[in-house]
């Protein structure tokens, strides 16, 4: 079975949430308070709803927390593109987050398309007789 | 005496063969989704026994047809191009203009269609009724003779199977594999701002399952109102639904109307829809604008939409090959030989 670390949509997560971590820290009071707090939550979110749905017994629960995640992802981009508008981040800063942000999603579906799925090959209904 | 007694004994062994081989395939029938299956491919389904559901939905095609308009019976050609069914078990509705809610309402649709399969249902399920074979089926996975409920049932089942999960797309996903250089840049270049693919292809089966008008309505000589034929909104006048993009490149051709051969030509129609249809009307507003891709940007594209081939697909064109090749050095060994 994988580990939860070798997860690369779970690694790419735990990045993105250390990058915004990074940049908002240095933030005022002001913005820390208003937009930092809450694109810092968003962007941890990914990576610890992976977390939860992964630990979890059921493959759907695990599912469930996955969508969780992806609704994070899309916080994080709006929270992205205000930032941005707001000179809080260098473009830059803001190209390469949304980059990774763009990544993880299409990972992000992957997983949550494998997720409860059998191995390839085994027990494949289809043939193509 | 001893030659006809021979051929008889023969004629009953075959008989014996032949039949046993359908119970033992029969007898590997136990779920609903082994029946569906068998029903796929099933021609008594049709009016006039010459097409089945596989006739359209070619299963080494994934599950769609290699033509604009599939020909249904009395070789009747379909309005509309037959979709893929793979990947379906999640979709909130169904045909290009979304008329069935269900897999369940979806599946005999077709069935009852006078240019596909022509059979009325009731039709369909006195058929199944006077084979012995199917009574007996649909007794053990049902506990009752075939009905429009079960038969319905059954086909659903079988199509909630075909989803697919195991492309080079999922395996780079999974840290399995790298994307080549030309796949890596068709990537960024799908989840990005310029090319917008992923603005309607971004959810698993890359569909957001909305209704987009993509240009390719103008009420003259590209006359299919889609959607709007079931709602009568303006707003919803040319609008079809996002497929998915899974094994795209298996699904050729391509669009509601079966209009492009090749992904190459997709990719060069969204690049720029005013230069091939220049009075379309009520177009999405992401497609009024040109792309501005690059030829190069164009093939970057299509690379990666082909990592979105499952690999089963992959497999059954390199044995397509295969079997050619085959066949040619038999041609040349019997050639030659003789």
């Amino acid at each position: 079975m994988t580990l939860l670390e070798d997860l690369k949509v779970y690694r790419l997560a735990m990045e993105i949430g250390d990058l915004v971590f990074n940049i908002t820290v240095k933030w005022d009071l002001f913005n820390k308070k208003s937009l930092g707090d809450q694109y810092l939550r968003a962007a941890d979110s990914i990576a610890l709803n992976i977390a939860e749905g992964y630990g979890r017994y059921h493959y759907k629960e695990n599912k469930n927390f996955c969508w969780y995640a992806r609704g994070s992802l899309f916080e994080s981009k709006t929270a992205n593109q205000k930032a941005f508008n707001r000179k809080l981040i260098t473009e830059e800063e803001y190209n390469n987050l949304l980059n990774k942000l763009r990544e993880c999603h299409l990972m992000l579906n992957s997983y949550i398309k494998s997720i409860g799925k059998p191995p390839p090959g085994k027990n494949d209904p289809m043939t193509n007789d | 005496m001893k030659k006809t007694v021979i051929s008889f004994l023969t004629a009953v062994l075959i008989i014996f063969i032949i039949s046993s081989f359908f119970e033992k395939e029969n007898a590997d029938i136990k779920t609903k989704a082994g029946l569906g299956k068998k029903l796929f491919s099933e021609k008594i389904l049709s009016k006039d026994s010459s097409v089945s559901c596989a006739s359209c939905h070619i299963p080494k095609y994934a599950f769609a047809d290699t033509v604009a308009f599939s020909i249904g019976i009395e070789g009747k050609l379909t309005t509309r191009n037959t979709p893929s069914v793979l990947n379906m078990k999640n979709r909130p509705y169904y045909f290009w203009d979304g008329r069935a809610a269900s897999l369940e309402e979806q599946c005999l649709i077709p069935l009852q269609n006078p240019d596909e399969m022509g059979l009325p249902v009731d039709e369909a399920v006195k058929r199944l009724n006077e084979s012995r074979e199917y009574r007996i089926l649909f007794q053990k996975i049902f506990n009752q003779d075939p009905n429009a409920k079960n038969l319905a049932a059954a086909f659903a089942a079988f199509e909630q199977t075909l989803e697919t999960v195991d492309s080079k797309f999922d395996d780079w996903s999974n840290n399995l594999k790298k994307l080549t250089a030309s796949e890596e840049r068709g990537r960024e270049l799908f989840v990005g701002d310029k090319a917008k693919c992923f603005d309607c292809h971004r959810m698993e089966d890359f569909t957001t399952d909305e209704f987009k008008n993509i240009g390719l309505y103008n009420g003259k000589d590209l006359n299919d109102a889609g959607l709007y034929n079931i709602t009568k909104k303006e707003t919803d006048l040319g609008k079809f639904k996002t497929p998915g993009l899974r094994n795209i490149a298996v699904t050729a051709p391509y669009m509601h109307n079966g209009m492009f051969k090749t992904m190459e030509e997709v990719v060069d129609y969204y690049n720029d829809p005013g230069k091939f249809v220049s009075n379309s009307i009520n177009i999405d507003d992401a497609l009024k604008k040109p792309l501005g891709l690059t030829d190069k940007e164009k093939k970057d594209i299509v690379a990666f939409l082909k990592t979105l081939t499952d690999k089963k697909y992959l497999r059954s064109k390199e044995s397509l090959i295969n079997g050619h090749l085959t066949l040619v050095y038999l041609m040349l060994s019997f050639y030659f030989g003789a």
